[in-house]
């Protein structure tokens, strides 16, 4: 009795009330570590399928890099900063007469975002709660191989209030991935931002440089500039666009060229400072080895991401980590540990939140009935700029290097009735198919809407249709999708309406 | 498995063999075409050429105008390049689209040895279809609103080899089709055209397709109409991508222990020294005290490492940040070193308690502590050096907060 109780007035004498001394206990047959796509989906696949689950999030509010400083708030400012462009540039034209000026409420732009981005956060809690999963909001590491500690974390609402270590019959590890810092820069979130940073300007820069020609960068210039920043980006390799088809790549480059980017390809970044309320930038040419300065009011710097794993005490416990950083898995997403799996961005494979959620799933119906599926030759990627950019399956070049023959099927959007109803043509679709047995084998899609389209493409490849399958399937008329058909039609036959 | 590793291996050997074949088909010229600069554009004229032979260009430079009957237009170049020969020169008019005007080379390639392919013999039909300089039976169809379209599909002489390939095609790829499955319309039409049906194809057709699927491509090898291999190598191919490929991880080798950093600005180092005056019940002995104390002192050390240094409850206060830009958040801000000394008469008691508020309470009259002797408490003092890291910022405030924390013992004892 009085034991505990002098405990009890130990632990009080610690600020926080943080402490080791004591430390709560519970069971779970599954603890998830980590809420962001791969692992909140995890938890409640798990829930579902009858596992006392539990979830630990460090960040409090659940959903991860994705929804909290990704995918879902940089679509909002994409989606709002795209009208914003349309009805000043293109209302006119368009029958459209606006009286007064048309300008931006960037106060407001952030807010419509945070509203958007804290319902979505909001949701997943509410469905953890629906489906059973224990949320515990705080930092959680491995204590040993079967137990989870989860620690308070300071100025979380809702965190838990003193240790508390989760024993686990299995443990699924979804800690996600970190913005790669760039040596030598220093990212303060002002001027010289990451994604994270960039996600929440309080004002539009008059120019933006980005390092990084990937996705991230691509969208995060489309935003500002269709606001109207003059956005540079400096890319090492010689294409933009990551693991884009070529040929669509460079259409990219030349739709957003015409949108005011200006590229610089190949090209090399020596160094980055701030000074003051501009940043100086060095860059070299990678080929020629001229030097060049640029001068930016804010540096966006987008060279990619990198496991994260800071915390869990992952090397500790022995669990293999490559080069790069990542948990070593094998095919069934186990590490050394057969009952500790890992999934997402924290280790292989590309990092999206689609693939992570598929992941997910598949982890835990390993755990419940020994199987589970991912097919990692149909993952797709969206890129939201506008025009939008969607692939999935093999680009040319991955099929020329394999010696696949193929055969090229591409409708341009130019020709699409509805597409041309909405003023908004650019892109073509681009189907590639086997030489003999028309199975298909990518599709690549630069265009109005691409990202939703390519869920057709996704679903062909799925059931190893032939584009002659594609073009025999009805679609409506008049849609865009009717431009994914015909460039199937392309492919093995000839088009109609082109 | 095994057949997963058998395909490693062939890919393997493939990609050497590969290479091989690369290096020779490089210095062949392709063929640039009339572009169609619109859907009803048939005929254009060329303006000018904004290159000469010979210069490189880049990916989106302007290579030449054309004119069509409605307006100028200026062609972009898809690729990085030179142009190897001006086949149709400048003031140029009614050229059809799909007519050769130039032969473009790679930028590193030797004009003078590079080899231009043969002129394309007109099929009318389609406009601009090229055919693979490498391989004729290898037919690649560009739209016509492909500009210049680079499309050399490698031979595929180096297939795997026979008996690898064929062992699996009775075994793995194509089995028996799923009886239940509804029919692809490609495989329905193919079916019908060829008066076989469906259920003929479901018992007779090997499946290459997800889940024993008959796709296009097993009715036309089953008609004879392409071979076998080609239909079982593409569903390896597809089937290889489909999983993680986590074969050639290489491990993070074990980090180096930090030498250089020492070297670093070896500055003043900073001390701060505190002396606590500790009381406890006589009963407790000072290997107790010392035992308790070290946990204690361990404890201390982590929480004041763990404690972010900024404002916590801040609006902008956002842990994972914190923690993202705290360089190297997991490296001791400082060392602790200290000396535990006795000054009053030792005790004896075989009483059994480790924490240290426990022993520290123990002065304060309570139930448990009127079991053991009440005797003089005994007095220590406790003498602590912590030597401040020099190489963080944060460091002399998580020390600071370290000796706070040392503090609140000290007056817990004066309770």
């Amino acid at each position: 009795m009085l034991r505990m109780r002098l405990q009890a007035g130990a632990s009080r004498r610690f600020l926080s009330g943080t402490s080791r001394m004591l430390a709560e206990k519970k069971k779970h047959d599954l603890v998830v570590v980590g809420s962001g796509p791969g692992g909140y989906v995890a938890a409640i696949k798990a829930a579902q399928l009858g596992f006392d689950t539990a979830c630990v999030e460090k960040r409090g509010r659940a959903g991860g890099t994705c929804l909290n400083v990704g995918c879902i708030p940089s679509k909002a400012l994409l989606n709002n900063s795209h009208l914003y462009h349309q009805m000043k540039h293109e209302a006119k034209q368009r029958g459209i007469d606006i009286s007064g000026d048309v300008s931006v409420n960037v106060a407001q732009l952030q807010k419509a975002k945070d509203t958007s981005v804290k319902q979505l956060t909001g949701g997943i809690e509410m469905l953890f709660k629906k489906n059973g999963v224990t949320y515990y909001k705080g930092h959680g590491s491995f204590e040993d191989e079967n137990n989870i500690k989860v620690s308070p974390v300071e100025g979380v609402e809702g965190s838990v209030t003193e240790e508390t270590i989760l024993e686990a019959k299995n443990i699924i590890v979804a800690t996600g991935s970190e913005v790669t810092p760039f040596p030598g820069i220093k990212i303060d979130e002002e001027r010289i931002v990451s994604s994270t940073g960039a996600l929440s300007l309080k004002e539009v820069p008059k120019r933006l440089a980005i390092i990084g020609g990937g996705i991230i960068g691509l969208e995060m210039g489309s935003v500002y500039s269709r606001l109207g920043s003059k956005v540079s980006v400096v890319e090492f390799l010689p294409k933009i666009g990551a693991t884009m088809d070529d040929e669509v790549a460079s259409a990219t480059q030349k739709f957003l060229k015409k949108q005011g980017f200006d590229f610089k390809l190949g090209t090399k970044v020596l160094s980055a400072e701030r000074n003051g309320d501009v940043v100086n930038i060095e860059v070299e040419n990678v080929k020629s080895g001229k030097k060049e300065s640029l001068e930016a009011d804010v540096l966006l710097v987008a060279i990619g991401r990198r496991p994260y794993i800071q915390g869990l005490n992952a090397e500790k416990l022995g669990l293999e980590v490559d080069k790069r950083g990542r948990l070593v898995i094998d095919e069934q997403f186990n590490t050394k540990f057969p009952h500790i799996k890992v999934i997402g961005d924290v280790t292989f494979g590309p990092m999206l939140a689609h693939k992570a959620e598929e992941e997910g799933i598949a982890a835990v119906e390993y755990l419940k009935e020994g199987h589970g599926h991912v097919n990692y030759a149909n993952i797709p990627s969206v890129m939201y700029t506008h025009p939008e950019v969607a692939w999935v399956g093999k680009t040319e070049e991955q099929l020329k290097e394999a010696g696949i023959s193929y055969k090229i099927g591409k409708f341009p959007f130019m020709a699409n009735s509805r597409a041309k109803t909405n003023q908004d043509s650019d892109g073509f679709v681009k189907i590639l198919i086997d030489a003999e047995t028309e199975r298909i084998l990518g599709a690549h899609i630069i265009g109005p809407n691409a990202g939703e389209m390519i869920a057709e493409a996704g679903l062909a490849l799925e059931y190893g249709a032939s584009a002659e399958d594609v073009a025999r399937v009805c679609h409506a008329h008049p849609t865009l999708s009717e431009a994914f058909k015909e460039a199937n039609l392309a492919a093995y036959s000839k088009s109609i309406n082109f | 498995m095994i057949a997963r590793g058998l395909l490693r291996g062939n890919a393997g050997r493939l990609a050497c063999l590969r290479a091989l074949h690369r290096s020779s088909a490089l210095s062949k010229a392709q063929t640039f075409a009339m572009p169609a600069m619109s859907p009803t554009m048939e005929k254009g004229g060329i303006v000018e050429w904004k290159f000469k032979v010979g210069d490189p260009f880049s990916a989106g430079d302007v290579l030449l105008e054309v004119e069509t009957d409605k307006a100028q237009i200026d062609v972009e170049a898809q690729d990085d390049g030179k142009l190897a020969k001006i086949v149709v020169d400048n003031g140029a008019k009614d050229i059809n689209v799909g007519e050769v005007i130039a032969y473009l080379a790679e930028p590193e390639d030797d004009l003078a040895t590079l080899e231009l392919p043969q002129p394309e013999k007109s099929t009318g039909k389609s406009k601009a279809e090229t055919k693979s300089a490498a391989k004729p039976s290898a037919t690649a169809k560009t739209s016509p609103a492909s500009i210049s379209q680079e499309n050399k599909p490698e031979p595929k002489k180096n297939a795997p080899s026979k008996s690898s390939s064929d062992s699996k095609s009775s075994t793995g790829v194509a089995v028996k089709a799923n009886p239940s499955q509804t029919l692809l319309p490609s495989v329905q039409m193919l079916l019908h055209v060829n008066n076989i049906s469906a259920e003929d194809a479901l018992n007779n057709i090997p499946a290459s397709g997800p889940n024993g699927r008959i796709l296009k491509g097993d009715v036309l090898s089953y008609l004879g109409k392409v071979s076998q291999e080609s239909v079982t190598k593409l569903a390896e191919y597809i089937e290889k991508g489909s999983a993680l490929d986590l074969t050639n991880i290489e491990l993070k080798e074990p980090e180096p222990a930090p030498k250089a950093k020492e070297e670093v600005a070896k500055k003043e180092p900073v001390v701060l020294s505190e002396q606590l005056h500790l009381k406890v019940a006589s009963g407790v002995t000072y290997e107790q005290l010392a035992r308790s104390l070290e946990s204690y002192v361990k404890e201390a050390k982590y929480l004041a490492h763990e404690q972010p240094t900024t404002n916590p409850y801040s609006e902008h206060f956002d842990a994972v940040f914190e923690e993202l830009i705290t360089p190297e958040p997991r490296a001791p801000r400082f060392e602790v070193s200290y000396d535990l000394i006795s000054l009053g008469s030792s005790g004896i008691s075989a009483k059994q308690q480790d924490d240290i508020f426990d022993l520290l309470a123990g002065t304060k009259p309570s139930p448990a502590a009127s079991e053991v002797e009440t005797a003089q408490p005994n007095e220590f003092l406790v003498s602590v050096r912590v030597q401040v890291s020099d190489k963080f910022t944060d460091a002399p405030t998580k020390a600071e907060r370290f000796v706070q924390y040392l503090r609140d013992l000290e007056s817990s004892a004066e309770l």
